[in-house]
């Protein structure tokens, strides 16, 4: 059975998306934008996503690349080598004039091959009988983490025939929720777990071991939940942890409207595309505690020019030394239980403003 | 009076800070020595200056005051 989909961004302020279509063993991804450092991982994403699916020969369509660095050639080059190793290849088509001066001035021609084809999708489809078999486009979003995990799913439900849809669920600051989805249907699937606390996918994110609904009709575990999944037309759940060296963060959640749609498999690419999922989530969460790290540190070099400040005012009223004019500050604090930094201020200030109160 | 060589490191486990706090707290009020040199002086591995061991003092005993308690670290040059 084949089916084709499509939707697609028209969002022209989006700095990158990307249009994959999968045919059997052969791939397209088509790349509009930019590819630079701050969109290569939605590129590498979708990319080794595409290998793991089994694709063996993946085009990249680069005739509406508007920028692409050496950042963004490397997940290119990466997934061609991987491809070759295995006896497969993959070709830039149509490269637009950033891509082919990229890939000249770094030699990259060698193991990444420029095609420029008469036709593409019309010899893609009469290659395979029934027309494409499944199409998936990537939307594009200011946040790179909510792109790349859109991404995610979006490929995830593709990649997994027996699968309708499929959401991300993640465990943020104690409490779970969607971070994307390919429907409100399953989002709201998600959020009824949520609000009656139980159900595979909280399972699945607490425990961090996959749980399974074959037949929802049928499922006796999670009553409170699995009358709304009939209604809504559900009958096959799939909820896959998403684990970490810190234990589960969440879990990837396929859905299906027929029952029994992933007793014959799907498991192990749930399993390829929710490690996927914890290696990003996991990537951006040590992100945020680089720039809290950052933070920090810029504000203690604000509170060390500070107390050398304030060691310098008492060095000239008093004359005395620096490590001496430590001592002083460092005594009124003790003296007043007042910390140090706060002792600086107030006699900066005060000499600022001798009247002040 | 004898000093136990690892008193500045026993301080830090009642205060609760850890090696990185600590040091982030010591580098706040001026000090200048690396957090790996830090760690040597709670120790007893290496030995501070007066001026380092009375920062890393006053960076504890503060702690201690945030947790409404007194300064139980004495300094080298009170």
């Amino acid at each position: 059975m084949s089916r084709s989909d499509r939707s697609r961004s028209t969002d022209d302020t989006a700095a990158l998306s990307l249009d994959v279509t999968i045919d059997g063993t052969s791939a397209e991804v088509s790349i509009r934008g930019e590819v630079d450092l701050g969109t290569v991982p939605l590129l590498d994403v979708v990319l080794t996503a595409v290998i793991e699916h089994g694709c063996t020969r993946v085009a990249v369509e680069a005739s509406r690349v508007e920028f692409l660095d050496c950042a963004g050639l490397r997940p290119i080059a990466a997934a061609a080598n991987l491809l070759r190793r295995d006896g497969g290849e993959l070709v830039v088509r149509s490269p637009a004039r950033p891509v082919v001066r990229v890939l000249e001035l770094t030699g990259a021609t060698a193991i990444v091959p420029i095609e420029e084809p008469a036709s593409t999708v019309d010899e893609v489809s009469e290659a395979m009988p029934g027309g494409l078999t499944q199409m998936a486009a990537v939307p594009a979003s200011t946040d790179m983490l909510e792109a790349v995990l859109d991404a995610l799913v979006v490929l995830a439900a593709a990649t997994i025939s027996a699968a309708d849809g499929a959401s991300l669920t993640l465990r943020r600051h104690g409490q779970l929720a969607t971070a994307a989805s390919t429907g409100e249907t399953f989002a709201a699937l998600d959020q009824q777990q949520y609000d009656a606390g139980e159900g595979p996918c909280v399972d699945a994110a607490i425990e961090g071991r996959p749980f399974q609904v074959e037949s929802a009709e049928d499922e006796r575990r999670w009553p409170a939940f699995m009358g709304s999944v009939v209604d809504r037309g559900v009958h096959s759940i799939l909820s896959t942890p998403l684990l970490t060296a810190m234990g589960p963060v969440g879990a990837l959640n396929l859905y299906a409207r027929r029952a029994g749609a992933f007793e014959a498999g799907g498991h192990d690419v749930a399993t390829a595309f929710a490690d996927q999922a914890a290696t990003i989530v996991g990537y951006s969460g040590a992100q945020r505690s680089a720039e809290q790290v950052t933070e920090r540190l810029r504000s203690a070099l604000e509170a060390r020019e500070t107390i050398a400040q304030a060691q310098g005012i008492l060095m000239g009223r008093q004359e005395v030394s620096a490590e001496q004019a430590y001592v002083i500050l460092r005594r009124r604090s003790q003296d007043t239980d007042v910390p140090l930094i706060d002792q600086a201020r107030q006699l900066i200030a005060d000499v600022a403003d001798p009247n002040g109160g | 009076m004898v000093e136990r060589a690892d008193h500045l490191d026993r301080a830090r486990l009642e205060a609760g800070l850890s090696h990185t706090e600590l040091w982030m707290r010591y580098f706040e009020l001026g000090g200048m020595s690396s957090a790996l040199e830090v760690e040597g002086y709670l120790y007893g591995a290496l030995h501070p200056t007066a001026h380092d061991h009375d920062l890393i003092a006053h960076a504890l005993n503060e702690r201690f005051v945030e947790l409404g308690g007194d300064h139980p670290v004495a300094y080298r040059s009170s």
